[in-house]
């Protein structure tokens, strides 16, 4: 079905949903790259006028990309519940807006089943980042390994302790320097320099005897292949979270070498082993704008419509943690420090919607027009929103994949700021150990560091 | 008075992470002022990040270049399809293109080689400034004696524009010296790629890479005599990269 919209004498014509929904999409450089992108300002506002008309009714009966068969589209009409749907089943685009502003979280978390990606990117392009921020807010989803992650009133952290050569001294020293600034309850997750089988054994060890050394209520994960961590598995590795970057179409995952029954595999085997003690969701997703598009996976749709359709993969699984890699894929998808701040409050916001664990990767790298400033901003934002989770490293510097994320310092300074605290368990252990005051504020961990230290250097034996 | 003064929450690094900080690169054991970063750690990243912003925007020294590379009528400097160092960064596509001009020039040039050596900004100017002559001043005396070596400038290009002037030029390999994404810890750090009977679709794949050229990173001889290897390999194989099943 074409839609057209009329200002004056200029008719504006959309051919397909598909169209209508690039068209609409806040300006970004991946739209542009990939020819969708609105050719006008004038056009972008026709489109979103045009949109805030269409009847959420109209995202089922009108398949995104009919002429492809994919998995995802398969999964995301399986998924749809119509007794979910059913509060919002009248509403047009521009209206289902106005009720997510005036609706509860529970009301809104209701409805977590009935919409699509589709609703869910459509919406979000006609909502202000104000907007993205108080009704994500309103939206808590709560999951549990060794730490509860989402709870209100929380900010975790991933502790992200990379090394150029995975140097087990070098990642010891790395996480220890995150837990001194509480980072590292949404778990110490490693990428790791190599795909070998036996590297992502190793790390995954030492990351276990970390925990096991200084009795750490967190789970640890190394971000090799799914197919690695099976491997793994298999081999009997303390695997913890089983890591995998998804994207929102089969082609596109088929690029990442992944398809859903791959995904299914690797739940299993790592819900078999029943590591979690407060809870067993065990899944950890990475996601992007561009992803799909990089490997010309994205059907002529745009690449945040594209980045929704992974949470749609994401919430068919018990997930601890996803986040989007909001600024790494670089300026040809997401140009300046405004357009890596509007997708990552996209991201979290149509995360929360379809009821995924949302955290945030609030990342850029140095041939992007961004810099600490814009990921302070998008930081503080993201925490009003209710994020789940964020991503740290030692002075913001990621020194193994070369791109700029937070400093441990920024979520300590965070949370002093806005009052938020870690993940329960996790807060438990920092003040046992004097790491955090009765204040809640990061001490500098001088006693703790004494036995903590002594024992650091093992992990280089 | 000074009863009334605010407590300063500046808290040093403690003696176990500064011991520490020889084990790594990593910006460990910073100290804190409040719970946030001092201010030499702030200084410290900032210039890093002001040295890398530099590099990416870093003007590509054709004249020298020219000089230093001269063997005949080569080389020759062409540009992509790139008209603007911000179209550069968000069309990743036409940096893979040669521009009309330059594509036609290569096409009526009676230049002929075997190795077409390709040296192109890429994301850093600096490090091709900086690494590019010495590296092929190293690299010469390791190539087999009978084979022709072109040389060509390219400005605002990609990997895969390398094989489209080798393609025009029918070389049968074609070496692409490039600038890498600088980072906060080298702003020059320069790449390597080596492609066998280059071809317009060359998958990323079927190369052989060799990165972080630079002081302090991979160095000069030691690259030379990785990539006169990995040409010679390719040579024996009739392809490079790797291979498919």
């Amino acid at each position: 079905m074409s839609y057209s919209h009329i200002f004056g004498t200029t008719r504006w014509h959309f051919e397909d949903l598909r169209m209508l929904l690039a068209r609409a999409a806040p300006h970004r450089s991946g739209d542009v790259l990939a020819g969708l992108a609105a050719r006008s300002a004038e056009e972008r506002i026709a489109a979103q006028y045009c949109l805030a008309d269409v009847p959420l009714k109209a995202f089922l009966a009108d398949a995104l990309m009919p002429e492809v068969a994919d998995e995802v589209s398969d999964l995301i009409a399986a998924q749809h519940a119509s007794d979910a749907f059913a509060p919002v089943a009248s509403l047009t685009v521009g209206a289902f807006r106005e009720w997510l502003l005036g609706a509860d979280g529970p009301a809104i978390a209701a409805v977590a089943w009935g919409l699509t990606p589709d609703m869910v990117a459509a919406v979000s392009k006609l909502m202000r980042n104000a907007d993205l921020i108080s009704v994500a807010r309103k939206i808590n989803v709560v999951r549990a390994f060794r730490t509860t992650v989402g709870l209100p009133g929380t900010i975790a952290a991933r502790n992200q302790p990379n090394h150029p050569t995975d140097d087990p001294l070098g990642i010891a020293i790395s996480a220890v320097d995150g837990l001194i600034y509480g980072s590292g309850d949404a778990v110490i997750g490693v990428n790791p320099a190599t795909d070998s089988v036996s590297d992502y054994i190793r790390t995954t060890r030492l990351l276990d005897e970390l925990r096991l050394t200084y009795d750490l209520p967190v789970q640890s994960c190394v971000l090799g292949h799914v197919t690695t961590a099976i491997e793994a598995i298999n081999l009997g590795a303390p695997v913890d979270l089983v890591f995998q970057s998804i994207a929102g179409s089969q082609s596109a995952n088929a690029g990442f070498g992944v398809s859903l029954s791959i995904l299914r595999e690797a739940q299993d085997a790592a819900r078999a082993l029943g590591r979690g003690t407060v809870g067993q969701d065990a899944m950890y997703f990475e996601t992007g704008q561009g992803a799909a598009l990089s490997s010309n996976g994205h059907h002529g749709v745009d690449q945040q419509t594209m980045e929704v359709r992974a949470y749609a993969v994401a919430r068919a699984f018990d997930c601890l943690l996803v986040n989007t890699v909001v600024g790494f894929i670089g300026p040809e998808y997401l140009y300046d420090g405004k357009q890596i701040i509007r997708a990552g409050l996209e991201d979290h916001f149509c995360g929360k919607l379809l009821g995924v664990p949302m955290g945030c990767d609030v990342c850029y790298t140095n041939h992007a027009e961004a810099d600490q400033n814009d990921m302070d901003l998008l930081l503080h934002s993201l925490a009003n929103a209710g994020v789940n989770f964020v991503i740290t490293v030692p002075g913001a510097d990621d020194v193994m994949l070369n791109y700029q994320s937070l400093a441990h310092h920024d979520l300590a300074q965070l949370r002093e700021t806005l009052g938020l605290t870690p993940a329960p368990e996790f807060a438990a252990w920092l003040a046992q150990h004097d790491i955090l005051d009765r204040a809640g504020r990061v001490t500098g961990a001088q006693t703790w560091l004494q036995g903590a230290g002594a024992k650091l250097l093992e992990f280089g034996a | 008075m000074s009863d009334d003064r605010p407590v300063l929450r500046r808290v040093l690094t403690a003696d176990v992470m500064t011991n520490l900080k020889r084990f790594t690169d990593a910006r460990i054991g910073l100290g804190q002022a409040g719970s946030g970063l001092p201010t030499q750690a702030v200084l410290r990243f900032s210039l890093d990040h002001a040295r890398a912003r530099d590099a990416i925007s870093s003007a590509f020294e054709v004249s020298a270049l020219s000089r230093a590379l001269k063997d005949g009528a080569w080389p020759l400097v062409v540009e992509s399809a790139v008209t603007s160092r911000e179209e550069y960064l968000t069309r990743p596509d036409l940096g893979r293109l040669l521009s009309g001009t330059s594509q036609t020039r290569l096409l009526q040039s009676a230049l002929r080689c075997d190795l077409c050596l390709v040296v192109a900004d890429g994301l850093s100017a600096l490090a091709v400034n900086r690494n590019a002559v010495p590296l092929i001043e190293a690299l010469r005396p390791c190539l087999p004696a009978g084979l022709t070596v072109g040389t060509v400038l390219l400005r605002n290009g990609r990997v895969a524009a390398g094989d489209r002037i080798a393609l025009a030029l029918k070389a049968q390999a074609v070496l692409t010296l490039i600038g890498e994404r600088p980072g906060l810890s080298a702003a020059d750090s320069l790449g390597a790629y080596v492609t066998w009977h280059p071809r317009a679709d060359t998958r990323d794949a079927e190369r052989y890479c060799v990165s972080n050229i630079r002081t302090g990173g991979m160095d000069i001889s030691a690259a030379a005599t990785l990539i006169a290897t990995l040409l010679e390999r390719s040579r024996l194989a009739g392809r490079s990269g790797v291979a498919l099943v």
